[in-house]
């Protein structure tokens, strides 16, 4: 017995020896040397401490003895602190792979890192210097307005430079200067990092791949729009053509019966009055056109939308055969904040596909306009629209309907079940991308054989509609004794002008070519007190001309006549502070626009 | 009996035995922990049966008490060599 605890005390003797022996020998190896240091000690105490165990068996006095009740408590001791230090140790690794970890996200992150102390940049990350083509101590050495462009210092500017050093956890788009002079556009996200000491984070991102690629987006939206609106009108020129050949009839027929009255002045007059009617009736039809095919897209504005179905209808009704009943039910006198053209463009989509669905066969076509209140519990019941007030829409036919394949299909671009030519299943994609830029919803309901009712919702205006709808026009004397300057390359049109002018009063000098106008106007410039110009000529156009005239005198009044043009638009008028009339000239309006200006000159005078 | 020296070993060991409690999630992060704790165990024991030969079954606690403590000692070697030689494979 006594040989084997001897046996067990030499064991554990040899154990601490050979540790100790271990530690010596692989002294250059990784371990942290407060734990190096520790664990030599436990193992110095264990080996000394069965040292006095072997002794004690042995019952020899030793030099040991009066240490041995320390020794022995130290070797506990020493335990606790080895485990001590095994915890700091993990805590000091984690902390280091946390530190990694973080590194690693910040110089490998396909987002640009920026931390800053007050505005002044401490530490950026490499993605940020590859984007900007700074290099490191670069940026180090620049502020966060130094990225920005020097003279972007705007408002907007300041408050964007502001989210970012107040901190505010936001996200904001912001643009930023490469070392190259080149923009940059980045979505920015603020965080805080130190409150006290004013240190920020933002993290950038680069989206100007993404910008990019909306604003082609929005430009194939408009290119589409476009195409779908020029595709309407070659569906409608059948009709068109017919409703002009109609008019056209009519204006040759009156000319006719009023050369022959000629010697009867009161039939003469009435023949005149209905060609006159002829020809409004053919203005409004290419004043419909221009507006349907009108290429610019109006900003929204609040408008009543039944005089626009109305004004549809009229252009639809001499366009789909009579065998189609058109009942209109329009009793809707809000205000929606829309743009006119595309809600025309809505109408005119639908009708068109209700004509082709009940093509030559004819039917029933209604079409109403209402008020409706969608409340939550029409949602509980299916209804895919956010509570609120809405002007509805309603185009329904008796057509041929659709089953429900078709119907989910129906908003796809180019998805068309219409024969080559009657259409290229742009016309309902179109609908939908309007009416969802108007903030609307648009439902089909639709039944084989039945035929297909379409609601359209757009979200009401709490306001008043636009100035577009002018209350009825004040009366002026239109006579006046002021000097006109009319110029315009069409000699039938200045004759009529000069003519008509002439009998109200006033003294018209007449010109067929703007820069013999602009010649005369030169030579006397206080001898006029107006300029009327049409916009298209040989040489110098209306805007040129009334540009000119404009140096020379500055306050000359201007009015510009145009029947169509790309280079008229309103911004550019209003710049130029001059009155815009369209052709045809009717000489009543004009006169009323002649004297209507020289009241707003006298009044400001 | 007893010795004074013994029961503070004793309460020592249990103390730490009460830390590592504590903190053994962490501890358990430690490379070659099961090795150490067994060792620190076996010291314990060792402790505990110091103090118990004093009251009961002499023999076999004193003959517990220094295997205990022989086997403490070894699993320590034991622990010391397959640190080191795990840092020489990491090398």
């Amino acid at each position: 017995m006594k040989y084997s605890i001897a046996l067990l005390d030499t064991i554990f003797l040899f154990s601490s020896l050979a540790a100790i022996l271990i530690l010596i020998v692989r002294r250059r190896k990784r371990l942290r040397y407060d734990i190096r240091l520790i664990v030599s000690a436990l193992l110095i105490f264990n080996a000394l401490y069965s040292i006095c165990l072997f002794l004690e068996w042995t019952g020899v006095t030793h030099f040991l003895e009066p240490y041995e009740d320390v020794i022995g408590a130290m070797v506990p001791m020493m335990w606790a602190f080895f485990f001590y230090a095994i915890l700091q140790s993990i805590a000091g690794s984690d902390l280091k792979r946390s530190e990694d970890r973080y590194r690693r996200l910040f110089e490998e992150s396909n987002d640009l890192i920026v931390i800053h102390k007050l505005g002044k940049i401490i530490d950026v990350n490499q993605k940020m210097c590859d984007v900007l083509g700074y290099s490191k101590d670069q940026l180090l050495n620049m502020s966060i307005q130094d990225l920005h462009h020097r003279d972007d210092t705007g408002p907007e500017s300041i408050e964007r430079i502001e989210n970012i050093l107040k901190y505010s956890d936001k996200i904001f788009e912001d643009s930023l200067v490469r070392a190259n002079g080149e923009m940059i556009c980045v979505e920015v996200s603020t965080s805080i990092i130190d409150l006290e000491k004013g240190i920020g984070q933002g993290i950038l991102r680069d989206i100007s791949e993404r910008k990019t690629a909306e604003e082609d987006l929005r430009n194939s939206e408009k290119r589409l729009r476009q195409t779908q609106k020029m595709e309407a009108v070659g569906t409608l020129a059948g009709g068109i053509a017919h409703d002009f050949n109609n008019i056209l009839s009519i204006i040759f027929g009156f000319t006719d019966l009023a050369l022959m009255d000629i010697e009867s002045p009161e039939k003469a007059a009435d023949d005149l009055a209905e060609l006159k009617n002829a020809s409004l009736r053919a203005k409004e039809l290419i004043r419909q056109i221009l507006t349907i095919s009108r290429q610019t897209e109006q900003e929204k504005q609040p408008i009543r939308i039944t005089p626009i179905v109305m004004e549809a209808l009229r252009l639809l009704r001499s366009t789909i055969p009579s065998s189609i009943e058109i009942i209109s039910d329009l009793t809707s006198q809000a205000t929606v904040l829309a743009d006119s053209t595309q809600i025309h463009q809505i109408i005119m989509n639908l009708c068109t596909n209700a004509y082709h669905a009940m093509g030559d066969r004819g039917g029933m076509l209604t079409v109403s306009v209402g008020d409706i209140l969608i409340s939550a519990e029409d949602i509980m019941i299916g209804n895919n629209i956010a509570p609120g007030k809405y002007v509805r829409i309603e185009v329904s036919d008796t057509g041929h309907g659709m089953d429900d394949r078709t119907r989910e299909r129906i908003f796809e671009p180019y998805y068309t079940t219409k024969k080559t030519g009657e259409g290229t299943g742009l016309g309902l994609a179109v609908v939908h991308g309007i009416v969802e830029g108007h903030k609307g919803k648009i439902n089909v309901y639709s039944e084989s054989g039945v035929g297909t009712t379409f609601h359209v919702y757009i979200p009401l205006f709490d306001g008043a509609p636009g100035a577009c709808e002018a209350n009825e026009r004040p009366r002026y004397n239109m006579e006046g004794k002021e000097r006109i300057l009319f110029v315009d390359d069409e000699e039938n049109i200045v004759n009529i002008a000069s003519e008509t002018l002439s009998r109200y009063g006033y003294k018209v000098n007449v010109f067929n070519d703007s820069t013999c106008a602009y010649n005369e106007f030169q030579k006397d410039p206080s001898g006029y007190d107006l300029i009327i110009t049409d916009m298209t000529m040989p040489g110098m156009n209306g805007i040129e001309l009334a540009e000119k005239l404009h140096q020379i005198r500055g306050d000359v009044p201007v009015i510009l006549c145009s029947g169509y043009s790309k280079l008229i638009n309103s911004k550019k008028i209003k710049d130029m502070e001059i009155k815009f009339i369209a052709k045809p000239i009717i000489m009543s309006d004009l006169i009323r626009t002649i004297r209507l200006m020289f009241e707003k000159v006298n009044y400001e005078e | 009996m007893f010795h004074e020296n013994e029961i503070v070993m004793l309460f020592l060991c249990i103390g730490v035995l009460v830390f590592i409690y504590l903190n053994r999630k962490n501890l358990a992060k430690f490379k070659g922990w099961r090795l150490l704790f067994t060792s620190f165990i076996l010291l314990l024991i060792a402790c505990i049966s110091t103090v118990a030969e004093g009251f009961l079954m002499e023999n076999f606690f004193n003959y517990l008490e220094h295997s205990c403590y022989a086997g403490s000692g070894v699993i320590l070697t034991i622990w010391c060599y397959r640190i080191f030689q795990e840092n020489d494979e990491q090398q």
